[in-house]
């Protein structure tokens, strides 16, 4: 049992994560993984081989390795454009994307949480309906309705994709919060004079922070997904933008013609990416929930 | 004598599934500067009720009246604000549960230095040294390492000792200690009593020990109220409590202790359960499990009587 366990080895709660998450292989690979995805982003200005965004139609479709053909190793699409490079670019965007959608929805989810929990009443009773009308909508729906109403553009579509998992995390926040309030010692430090402010920052949010940080990472990976369908379904971005769900979709009138690789590509990358989140998020969890510590 | 603690009258009462309850009824209580008053009672008599009142920390659903004074000022009069200037400061708390009442995710340090920082402020340096003072008062050793790890990383015994440490920080006036031995075994309980009763000497704190065993009572109390069913049923110095208890309750209590001196049969008890504080209660609370019952016991309520130095409330000792 998890008692047992920490008393046997006086380790900090971090330290101890790390010794556990280093243990699962899959996480490990996931967050090696992931980093490899990041430097790709990271480093496109160094290690695209052309322009993203320029077209060259002399070089139109054209196969990449397999071919032979070593100047666009994985082929160009149908502008002519490499498409080895606009990955790398895409890496970027879906990336960026990712975090801010989380960073949004942290903070926001977070407060409105926490607010909702800690003081309950009417206040708990509103946040929640809100809460309750935008979880009835179809996540995709939502998005696009958001988009419909501010117009398309990556910032927008990140903000669209915030708003379906602000919601989400409220819910999660606030049940934690639920939870952690009631415990004795947040009792023992009112009873020794303890502000709200103190209770909050102090005793509560470092509770939360296990389930917060787990439901994040699964969430980024969700994030590019749903960037990559929004870009797929032509909205939100601006089709000259290397963003891996538009050159998917613009592949896709290419496969009966043979030229897969405008497709296949792109779909591998936001295949992988989606995978190694969620695999890491999966080996967060297991490595910071006491409860799965078995 | 000056009193510190000066309640008159209390009642708690809360709404629930089956009616409602009337946890506490007409409470009157006071201690005085540098006393010990032990508060003993059966489980759900009100005891911790009343701790918790006197905190001002029962959930905002309880009905609360009468008087709660304190050094001359009514604490339920008081607002939030000054409650979380009163609590820590000049009345602070010990739990009953040390395992649970210390943030796992948060140094022992951070904890005691949180409470010093609210109320009597400084540099970092004076809090970290006022800190180290206070985990040696209450003999922790080794502080200077201590003072970095983490509640898990302690025994029971030494975690009730921080929590003693943080409630003693601000030197308050008064000292609520609800079953402050309760989840310790025997040999650390005698060791965090005989620190409760030396810090109080050496602070001349006034302490309110509330605890389901008259033992505990017995070693640190100055006065003793019995508690029965919300009333006090029985108020009276320590000494006079075990040499001549005189409400029946009170007498049952301490027949049931086992004893070392005496050869013993069976453990006594006392017949009957605890009555439900949600019904209406007429006469005396006691009558269906008291052997002294009598027919005028059940006409009327009783008060508090006078009774050579104690205050017992029961018919058999009325005119």
């Amino acid at each position: 049992m998890s008692i047992n366990k920490t008393a046997q080895a006086p380790r900090s709660f971090i330290g101890e994560a790390f010794k556990q998450f280093r243990k699962n292989r899959l996480a490990v690979t996931s967050f090696i993984l992931v980093i490899v995805i990041m430097l790709l982003g990271v480093l496109a200005p160094l290690i695209a081989l052309e322009d993203p965004v320029n077209p060259s139609p002399e070089n139109r479709l054209q196969p990449g390795f397999w071919a032979g053909n070593f100047d666009h190793p994985l082929g160009t699409d149908e502008l002519g454009r490499d498409i080895y490079s606009r990955i790398v670019y895409g890496a970027q965007i879906s990336l960026k994307v990712g975090y801010t959608v989380i960073l949004i929805t942290a903070i926001f989810g977070t407060l409105f949480g926490l607010i909702s929990a800690y003081y309950g009443g009417m206040i708990d009773l509103i946040l929640m309906r809100i809460t309750d009308i935008f979880l009835s909508f179809p996540p995709l729906l939502l998005a696009l309705s958001v988009i419909a109403i501010l117009g398309t553009g990556l910032e927008n579509a990140m903000l669209a994709i915030a708003l379906i998992y602000i919601p989400q995390m409220a819910r999660i926040v606030r049940s934690s919060v639920l939870t952690v309030k009631e415990l004795p010692y947040v009792e023992a430090s009112k009873s020794l004079g303890a502000k709200n402010s103190f209770i909050i920052i102090g005793h509560i949010l470092p509770n939360i922070l296990a389930p917060s940080v787990v439901y994040l990472t699964l969430l980024l990976a969700d994030a590019i997904l749903y960037t990559s369908a929004l870009g797929f379904l032509g909205i939100g971005i601006d089709p000259s933008t290397p963003e891996w769900g538009a050159m998917l979709s613009k592949g896709r009138d290419y496969i009966i013609l043979g030229q897969w690789w405008v497709t296949v590509f792109p779909g591998i990358m936001i295949a992988l990416t989606v995978f190694a989140f969620n695999l890491l998020g999966d080996g967060l969890r297991e490595a910071l929930d006491p409860k799965m510590d078995v | 004598m000056k009193s510190v603690l000066d309640i008159k009258n209390l009642k708690v009462g809360f709404h629930s599934d089956e009616g409602f309850v009337q946890a506490v009824d007409g409470l009157d209580l006071q201690i005085g500067e540098g006393k010990t008053l032990g508060l003993v009672g059966e489980s759900g008599c009100g005891k911790s009720v009343t701790s918790l009142s006197v905190m001002r920390l029962l959930p905002e659903k309880a009905r609360i009246s009468g008087e709660i004074g304190f050094l001359g000022e009514d604490l339920l009069q008081k607002d939030q604000k000054e409650l979380e200037r009163i609590r820590g400061d000049k009345i602070s708390m010990i739990f009953q549960d040390p395992m649970t009442s210390l943030n796992p995710v948060l140094t022992i340090g951070e904890q005691i230095e949180e409470v010093i920082r609210y109320h009597q402020g400084g540099t970092k340096q004076e809090i970290r040294d006022r800190t180290l003072e206070l985990m040696d008062l209450v003999k922790i050793p080794d502080s200077e390492r201590r003072i970095r790890e983490y509640p898990h990383q302690m025994s029971g015994g030494i975690r009730q000792r921080i929590m003693i440490a943080m409630a003693i920080a601000c030197d308050p006036e008064l000292l609520i200690a609800d079953e402050p031995t309760t989840a310790l075994d025997v040999t650390v309980q005698a060791q965090i009593l005989a620190l409760i009763r030396e810090l109080q000497e050496k602070l001349n704190t006034a302490v309110l020990m509330i605890s389901h065993d008259l033992g505990v009572i017995s070693q640190v109390a100055d006065d003793v109220a019995v508690m029965y069913a919300g009333q006090v049923v029985e108020w009276t110095t320590t000494e006079e409590l075990f040499e001549s208890p005189k409400h029946p309750y009170t007498q049952g209590l301490i027949r049931t202790i086992p004893r070392m001196d005496e050869q013993q049969g069976e453990l006594e008890e006392i017949p009957g359960m605890v009555p439900e504080l949600s019904q209406e209660f007429k006469g005396c609370r006691f009558y269906d499990r008291c052997p002294k019952a009598m027919k005028a016991c059940k006409k009327a309520d009783i008060n508090l009587l006078d009774v050579e130095q104690s205050k017992v409330r029961c018919l058999l000792y009325s005119e």
